[in-house]
């Protein structure tokens, strides 16, 4: 499908006028985007003068050096990739193992899992933060970067759902084919896993995006211990400490986009069949 | 005798090909899916249980529970009272239909034009319009908060520049141009993900299908009414929950581009349950919980209701034959 969509036709005049409207639309679209990028490089004085312009008169990299130092940014970066990280490989391995189980077995408690997944996926956060506010407080994670962790995973039911549509969608044959061989329940689990690769870069990337977007619960879980804080959390108090900082400010963006993007372009190939796939049955 | 046999089957469970499963098999099965059940449990399940304990009593979230007095329905006729709250439930609900009616519909043709066999530099555009959505919204959010700024801001710059405003536009100056302004910023941030949840979709309609379509005389509005939608429909149904869910759990654009105001005009329940909790000279997690937990009952039922008429609508579709 991929390659086939991928296909150009020839040149028309109505081709090149459609591309130069869709460059142009673009360059507007994205031009938020670029922003901050353009900007980390200009002077602090230029980025009052420079209005709509994007193109710095001196580059300079002296923003980077300070959004690294005086904005603790090293920090903050450091917290957020190990949050997504360590959040997106337990919800992956959790999800993965469940769906799994639920899409080719029926056992005593599989229907009433699958019915509260689906039932709590419509959950609103509001709803559960204060008490999982507590559980943590409770069990002593508070202040701490497991405790993130963990209520970062919050996202491990939909990811379930994924995994048990896709394994789900896989034909019977392969099973009975495994079983033919003789082979057992973990012997067939290793054999049909590899088949999941599409379905684990999606919920890996969409897990890794949720959690690198999340503001809500870190901005809560780190209220205590400013150590803590994630790159948009630490971001938002360095705004409002130094709201001057304009182009400091665009430096620390700029570097907090870098980690995602490497993600996104290792795992994107994977993505949009592992998504088809898990909603074709 | 058979009959025996045929229960304890039942009881151990089985396969998707229905054959029965050995004991040992069920432990493997309950050890896969630990993990996930104690996540689950401890993390969504649990926390509703508690948010119902937390609204009967008068909690400040940091003694224990069982030290604080229990005051009944009390935070629930507090919370009903408080015109705050009514303000941030009928806001939360307007800006999430006004930004799914936008968002949607708009994702949608994005995909339908990025998967067209005709289009050029595919890749690259591609890129273009999920770029956004890789910056967290809280960013975005700071981000733009620059950008609009009355005084300096680059987009009031090019407006003016343009001639297209006398003076600067202030786009947080009341509630509804916020909400606004906060649905369409934050529908170009999102975009990327619901062009691929679409581009996902679109991947299920069968090339075939269309080409016969086609060969059959079916203009290209016909194959979007009578192959592409009917085939589309129920990622569609999903794509319009997660869509819904994001909306409705609105907290870091209002939290940084307008702290709730001007004045409360831009207040939503998120915003209202964490300021309730966490911004009081005393926390007030009791009356914090009964107004989280109003807003997921009523969120709750109305998806209910949602899914029961789309359910119906859709048996009636089957009588006509449609």
């Amino acid at each position: 499908m991929a390659k086939r969509t991928l296909r150009s036709s020839k040149w028309t005049p109505a081709s090149v006028a459609l591309v130069a409207v869709m460059l142009a639309v673009s360059f507007f679209y994205l031009y938020p985007f670029l922003w901050p990028v353009f900007s980390s490089f200009k002077t602090s004085n230029e980025m009052y003068t420079s209005g709509f312009s994007l193109w710095p008169h001196h580059w300079t990299a002296e923003n980077y050096e300070r959004a690294w130092t005086t904005a603790n940014f090293s920090r903050y970066l450091i917290n957020s990739i190990f949050y997504s990280t360590a959040s997106t490989a337990i919800t992956v391995v959790s999800a993965a193992l469940a769906g799994y189980t639920l899409a080719r077995y029926t056992f005593p408690g599989s229907r009433t899992m699958s019915l509260l997944i689906l039932a709590f996926l419509f959950m609103p956060t509001a709803t559960s933060i204060l008490p999982i506010f507590d559980l943590i407080q409770t069990i002593g994670l508070l202040n701490s970067i497991w405790g993130i962790v963990l209520v970062l995973t919050s996202g491990v039911g939909f990811s379930t759902l994924l995994f048990r549509g896709y394994f789900a969608a896989i034909p019977q044959e392969l099973f009975d084919a495994a079983a033919i061989d003789g082979a057992g329940f973990l012997r067939t689990f290793r054999l049909i896993f590899p088949l999941a690769k599409p379905i684990i870069a999606t919920t890996a990337i969409l897990g890794f995006t949720s959690s690198w977007q999340e503001y809500f619960v870190p901005l809560i879980f780190t209220l205590g211990n400013p150590e803590l804080r994630t790159v948009s959390v630490g971001l938002r108090a360095f705004t409002q400490q130094y709201s001057v900082d304009l182009s400091g400010f665009a430096a620390a963006v700029t570097l907090s986009v870098i980690p995602i993007v490497l993600v996104f372009i290792f795992f994107q190939r994977y993505f949009i069949e592992g998504l088809a796939g898990a909603v074709k049955d | 005798m058979a009959n025996r046999i045929h229960g304890r089957r039942r009881r151990f469970g089985k396969t998707a090909a229905g054959t029965p499963l050995r004991t040992s098999d069920l432990g493997y099965i309950y050890l896969m899916i630990l993990p996930f059940a104690l996540l689950f449990l401890a993390f969504t399940v649990w926390p509703l249980v508690r948010t119902v304990q937390f609204s009967l009593h008068d909690f400040d979230g940091i003694g224990t529970l069982g030290d604080s007095p229990n005051v009944g329905l009390d935070n629930y006729r507090k919370v009903l009272g408080d015109p705050l709250f009514g303000k941030a439930y009928l806001n939360t609900w307007l800006f999430t239909i006004g930004q799914t009616l936008i968002k949607l519909p708009l994702s949608f043709l994005l995909a339908l034009l990025l998967t067209r066999s005709w289009l050029k530099w595919p890749t690259f555009f591609r890129t273009v319009f999920f770029l956004p959505w890789l910056m967290p919204a809280s960013i975005v959010a700071m981000v733009f908060y620059y950008l609009l700024s009355p005084s300096d801001g680059a987009i009031n710059n090019l407006l003016s520049t343009l001639h297209l405003v006398d003076e600067p536009v202030d786009f947080l100056r009341s509630g509804p141009i916020a909400f606004a302004t906060i649905a369409v910023i934050s529908t170009w941030q999102i975009m990327g993900q619901y062009v691929i949840f679409w581009m996902a979709a679109l991947q299920l309609v069968p090339q075939n299908l269309l080409d016969a379509a086609e060969v059959d005389g079916a203009n290209s509005r016909q194959r979007m009414w009578h192959v592409i939608l009917p085939l589309v429909r129920p990622m569609a149904v999903i794509i319009t929950a997660l869509g819904l869910i994001w909306s409705l759990g609105i907290f870091d654009w209002i939290q940084i581009l307008t702290s709730g105001g001007p004045g409360t005009d831009t207040y939503v329940i998120n915003y209202y349950v964490y300021e309730m909790a966490f911004a009081q000279a005393r926390p007030q997690f009791g009356t914090s919980s009964a107004a989280a937990f109003i807003f997921g009952v009523t969120v709750l039922l109305i998806y209910a209701l949602v899914g029961k008429l789309v359910g119906r609508a859709q048996l009636k579709r089957k009588e006509y034959g449609v």
